[in-house]
């Protein structure tokens, strides 16, 4: 549910922002390759600007950085999965499905291979799925776009503010 | 075109192999190996991932106060005033949709209510029944917004406006400092290529053409004997 509407969000900014023909097809390549909703915001402005392709491979490097991370915690579940099917989970975990991942408490780890493929397949798709709606929307229904960019900054907000709280609950 | 969808190819496969890479750096370190981070590296990387997000904040701040529709007179407290909606609803509810949303639809409207509202570049154009321009005794409005005399030329571009196509401006009677006009016609209109500039039919009584043109035809020779000299 959230990932669809965020990704609704992603596609009306990157349709009404950057100016493409077929952008839906465009926001479809970004969502399915890069499950990354962060990323699929912070892209629009420099595709819009222009940088060059090492510039976005930084500012993706910038920003995904944490996903560098995520992969530690699971090492050892997802030991023994076949060759494709990990790298499938490898390829979509993304925030809120490492969440998902974490929290799971099956310890068979057949079943909580199959929680994990259920849940990243199911979260990626709804994530695809709400980027092209998105992206139909904004390039043909004329939303009043000025402004919608702000989105992005309360993501960001949204991600520090839980990461300082966070942070903090750890010191205590 | 082409180079369009080459740059975006670029593009998608840049942020998509950064991303994977990644994502797979743990498995590829550790590839048949058990082991675990050690706490040290964990707790450091505990802290790099805000401090990018807090740069990242400040760099799409920046972008807000530079955006194209963006006037900072009228708009300077919007950002900060959805921020502080979005960072207080995730203080106290912890729902990052709502969070969100609640933040871009207030900064939406925001800004529409002051802004100059997002009306296709075609259909704007300048006629005496809808000029674009209203000089009030109270400053220089455009499309219905208060503006800096400087940023209208500006905003004039933006929004497409020909050069070659009559300007309406609207005078309020009361505010018709004939001179204030003219040197606002002069300095920031016909020195920006914005020559044809008209006068539409008055504000709150208005003010005749004629009036008008013989105080500017008057403004325009002393002007011009003026810099004679």
């Amino acid at each position: 549910m959230g990932y669809t509407t965020m990704g609704f969000a992603a596609g009306v900014l990157f349709a009404v922002q950057v100016e493409a023909s077929c952008a839906p097809v465009w926001e479809f390549f970004l969502a399915a390759l890069v499950i990354s909703g962060t990323m699929s915001f912070a892209i629009v402005p420099a595709i819009v600007s222009g940088t060059s392709i090492w510039g976005i491979a930084l500012l993706t490097l910038g920003i995904n950085f944490r996903y560098a991370f995520y992969g530690f915690s699971m090492l050892k579940k997802w030991r023994g999965i076949p060759f494709v099917q990990k790298w499938f989970l490898i390829h979509s975990l993304a925030d809120e499905i490492y969440a998902l991942d974490v929290g799971c408490k099956l310890k068979d780890p057949l079943k909580n291979r199959f929680y994990c493929l259920w849940n990243h397949g199911f979260n990626a798709s709804y994530w695809i799925l709400g980027s092209v709606t998105g992206a139909i929307a904004g390039s043909e229904l004329p939303i009043p776009s000025e402004g919608i960019e702000f989105a992005m900054v309360a993501l960001f907000l949204v991600i520090f503010t839980d990461q300082m709280k966070g942070l903090l609950k750890r010191h205590d | 075109m082409t180079s369009q969808i080459v740059y975006l190819v670029g593009v998608v496969a840049a942020a998509w192999a950064v991303t994977f890479l990644l994502r797979a750096f743990p498995f590829l370190l550790f590839a048949g190996k058990n082991r675990e981070l050690p706490p040290a590296v964990e707790r450091i990387a505990g802290y790099i991932s805000p401090v990018i997000i807090a740069g990242l904040i400040v760099y799409s701040y920046y972008g807000l106060y530079t955006a194209k529709y963006f006037v900072p007179a009228t708009d300077w407290a919007w950002p900060v005033l959805a921020g502080v909606l979005t960072v207080g609803l995730q203080l106290l509810k912890g729902n990052p949709l709502a969070s969100i949303l609640a933040g871009t639809i207030l900064y939406m409207c925001l800004i529409g209510l002051t802004g100059c509202a997002s009306v296709p570049v075609e259909t704007l154009h300048s006629s005496p029944a809808k000029p674009l321009i209203h000089i009030t005794n109270s400053g220089i409005r455009y499309r219905g917004r208060t503006v800096f005399p400087a940023d209208v030329h500006t905003l004039l571009e933006r929004d497409g406006v020909p050069k070659s196509e009559n300007l309406h401006v609207l005078v309020d009677e009361d505010s018709l400092d004939p001179h204030a006009v003219w040197v606002f016609t002069h300095n920031y209109l016909n020195r920006y290529g914005y020559t044809k500039v008209l006068p539409s039919r008055g504000g709150r009584r208005g003010v005749s053409t004629s009036e008008w043109t013989k105080e500017e035809e008057r403004l325009r020779d002393i002007y011009r004997r003026s810099s004679r000299r």
